[in-house]
């Protein structure tokens, strides 16, 4: 098999992976090798999907002794099965990388033959790249679940950002459809992580020149809609992640039939697109935007609106809290209004330094008022010819959500006006504008 | 403005014939209506005022707009002249003029209308720099990378630091075909050059094998179910399409096919 039909084969099993991003470290090789990296990342590319190529994403091989339902490399699965040998792929990447077609390497596996010998062969590849060809751009490797820490630690010193998956948002789902993976196995190579990571910041504070292990910090990733937990468990178990783990992000990733299992969704079951986005949404506003999971949804509205964004609706839920005078609010309350972003927040911040803010200052600064402009007031003033009544208001904030247009078609925007329209109209409203009740807010839990 | 006049300033065209022009303005109290470089084709009406770069003038105004302005005015100016703006010689010149009246803090000024469009200005080409070092695409000559690209800004001196800390043992062009300007660095030593034409040889076997790999690549990491193709442009303009690796040639054939179809009234390139 040549190469050609290898990078086929390999790149087409990784390309459910959700994560590539090369973000969170800073490297150069002083004029020594080659490469560099550069904390915002960089996209290189993007696919037909719209989504940023920055990585080589492959897998070392395809073929795998688990036999995860979910998974398009099980090992019940009729396909084409393929390997890399260490060199072959060190050098693919080399040539990638020189020709500016890429930010690094996106490395995980199957399972081949045990966990120690798969870790051990992406551990090589990584040792050539590193070594042989003194490559300091990005590397993202997968810790494989049930091998040697001490191999997970070497992986660790070569990498810049390690991820376990874990795959599926709930124990009971994992036992369901990935019988050979078990909770603890997952777990424990991330709690590894975390303690390596920790470590390693106190080593580097004494020794300059220790290694570094996964500077730019450790992710994970699961699959949303192939089993039944609510939007509210995965949050929650997203927030705990970020605080017990602390990770730099975790991935969703909607699921798209690979199998006719009567366990999963029937293969012609659209994948939950929508849904993901509104999750990544919600990832944003807890991360950047001091939102805390239950703020967002709680036990009695277990989902997001799919007509309209988190933060909107948590807007329109907490009506008391706006207008916000926008020369004089603090920086975490613009973050609040919807369509206020970091950006925006931070250019109306250094703006007003100056003089009092207008609406046409606003714009010009880059502010965008569509949504905005229901929330705010600029020197005590609505803006001038707005009328503010709920459906205005919910045509506004919900026309032009680009999650209707990633959506596609037209006939579906159109049905969000006839659901308007029709008998939903009043059942919407009292999801939307109903009151959060003050109840006794429960811990974050795992889920596991 | 009580010193606006009607004269047009003729400078070289340089960054440093630029800034004698600034000393030229300052010095007489005049503000020129209009700047042209000596190799534009721009016939004036007006009388023309001839600037001879000098670089004792350039160095002054240069520390001068350091020192009292700080670094972001420095930015602003420096960027704002590489920008696509249209008559941007004149507007970093109208800002200067009100800079040195008020200090650092007139670059924060949004409202004024020249720091409007120089921000909005050095923020598109800050932009377009950040995504070519993402969409540039080499080919390896005979073991030197070499690339075209056809931006709108002159981004080359913005993005040269990055790809000499990338490569640094690679020999390496960057030939920016609006502009006709070229960044080479070879044995270890960088070069700018102005003014040269350079066309992208046919490329050997070995390139030919690495560009059909990620080709391949590229059509493979799609997922179907989630063809987008308004966010791929969305994040990737068409523009730059047809300089990538992997689009380029399929950019092409599709133009050709709708040039043929009598959809385009006439080619983009050439």
């Amino acid at each position: 098999m040549d190469l050609y039909d290898k990078l086929t084969i390999l790149s087409d099993a990784a390309k459910y992976d959700a994560a590539c991003t090369s973000s969170g470290a800073t490297s150069s090789s002083k004029g020594t090798g080659i490469g560099s990296s550069i904390d915002c990342g960089i996209c290189h590319t993007f696919s037909a999907d719209g989504r940023c190529v920055s990585l080589l994403k492959v897998l070392m091989t395809n073929s795998c002794i688990y036999d995860c339902k979910y998974c398009v490399n099980r090992r019940s699965n009729d396909v084409k099965r393929a390997a890399f040998t260490p060199e072959e792929l060190a050098e693919l990447t080399m040539e990638f990388y020189r020709r500016n077609y890429i930010e690094g390497l996106f490395l995980s596996s199957g399972i081949l033959k045990n966990p120690d010998y798969t870790c051990e062969r992406m551990i090589e590849t990584l040792r050539i790249l590193r070594y042989h060809y003194r490559f300091y751009g990005y590397i993202h490797a997968k810790a494989i679940p049930g091998a040697d820490p001490i191999l997970i630690q070497k992986l660790g010193i070569l990498a810049d950002r390690m991820s376990v998956n874990i795959e599926l948002p709930s124990e009971q789902s994992l036992s369901l459809l990935a019988p050979d993976k078990t909770k603890t196995a997952v777990l424990a190579p991330m709690a590894q992580i975390r303690k390596g990571i920790v470590e390693n910041q106190s080593d580097l504070v004494r020794y300059r020149n220790a290694p570094r292990f996964a500077p730019a910090g450790q992710s994970t990733q699961m699959i949303i809609g192939a089993t039944p937990e609510t939007d509210y468990q995965i949050l929650n178990l997203s927030s705990a992640l970020y605080q017990k783990y602390k990770l730099k992000r975790v991935f969703f990733s909607a699921y798209m039939p690979v199998s006719d299992n009567p366990l999963l969704p029937a293969p012609n079951v659209k994948p939950p697109l929508l849904r993901e986005h509104r999750l990544y949404q919600a990832d944003w506003l807890l991360r950047y935007y001091h939102f805390e999971a239950k703020e967002l949804l709680d036990e009695e509205n277990p989902f997001f609106n799919p007509y309209i964004d988190p933060k909107c609706t948590w807007a329109l839920r907490h009506m008391d809290f706006f207008p916000v005078e926008v020369n004089e609010a603090p920086y975490e309350t613009l973050l609040r209004v919807p369509g206020i972003g970091v950006r925006s927040a931070k250019r109306i911040l250094s703006a007003r330094k100056l003089h009092s803010l207008d609406y046409d200052t606003l714009k010009k600064i880059g502010v965008v008022l569509k949504r905005a402009q229901f929330f705010i007031t600029c020197k005590g003033k609505l803006r001038e010819g707005l009328i503010v009544t709920p459906l205005a208001a919910f045509r506004a904030l919900s026309g032009d959500d680009p999650a209707f247009r990633t959506m596609g078609t037209k006939g579906e925007q159109l049905s969000l006006f006839d659901a308007m329209a029709s008998s939903n109209e009043s059942e919407m409203k009292l999801c939307l504008f109903k009151p959060t009740s003050p109840t006794v807010t429960t811990e974050p839990t795992t889920g596991f | 403005m009580s010193f606006q006049t009607n004269l047009s300033y003729c400078y070289d065209g340089t960054y440093y014939g630029f800034l004698s022009g600034v000393f030229e303005s300052f010095r007489a109290k005049e503000l020129p209506s209009d700047f042209f470089s000596e190799d534009s084709e721009q016939v004036s009406l007006y009388p023309v005022k001839w600037i001879q770069t000098d670089p004792a003038k350039s160095a002054r105004v240069d520390k001068a707009v350091k020192e009292k302005l700080g670094d972001y005015c420095y930015e602003l100016v420096r960027l704002g002249f590489l920008s696509c703006l249209p008559n941007r010689e004149r507007t970093i010149l109208c800002f200067l003029h009100r800079a040195f009246r008020e200090g650092p803090k007139a670059a924060n000024e949004i409202s004024d209308e020249y720091v409007y469009r120089m921000t909005k200005a050095v923020r598109h080409l800050s932009n377009e720099a950040h995504l070519l070092k993402g969409f540039i695409r080499f080919s390896d000559i005979d073991g030197a990378l070499c690339t075209v690209i056809t931006p709108k800004n002159r981004v080359i001196p913005v993005i040269a630091n990055h790809f000499l800390e990338r490569y640094p043992r690679e020999n390496f062009l960057i030939y920016d075909q609006t502009h006709k300007e070229a960044l080479v660095y070879s044995d270890r030593t960088a070069s700018f050059l102005k003014d040269v034409d350079y066309r992208l040889p046919g490329s050997d076997e070995k390139e030919g094998l690495y560009r059909a790999l990620w080709q391949n690549y590229y059509d493979t990491i799609a997922v179907e179910g989630r063809y987008n193709p308004r966010c791929r442009m969305t994040h990737m303009p068409k523009r730059y399409w047809e300089n990538m690796t992997e689009l380029g040639d399929r950019f092409r054939k599709e133009e050709q096919k709708k040039l043929k179809e009598g959809l385009l009234p006439f080619a983009l390139n050439e």
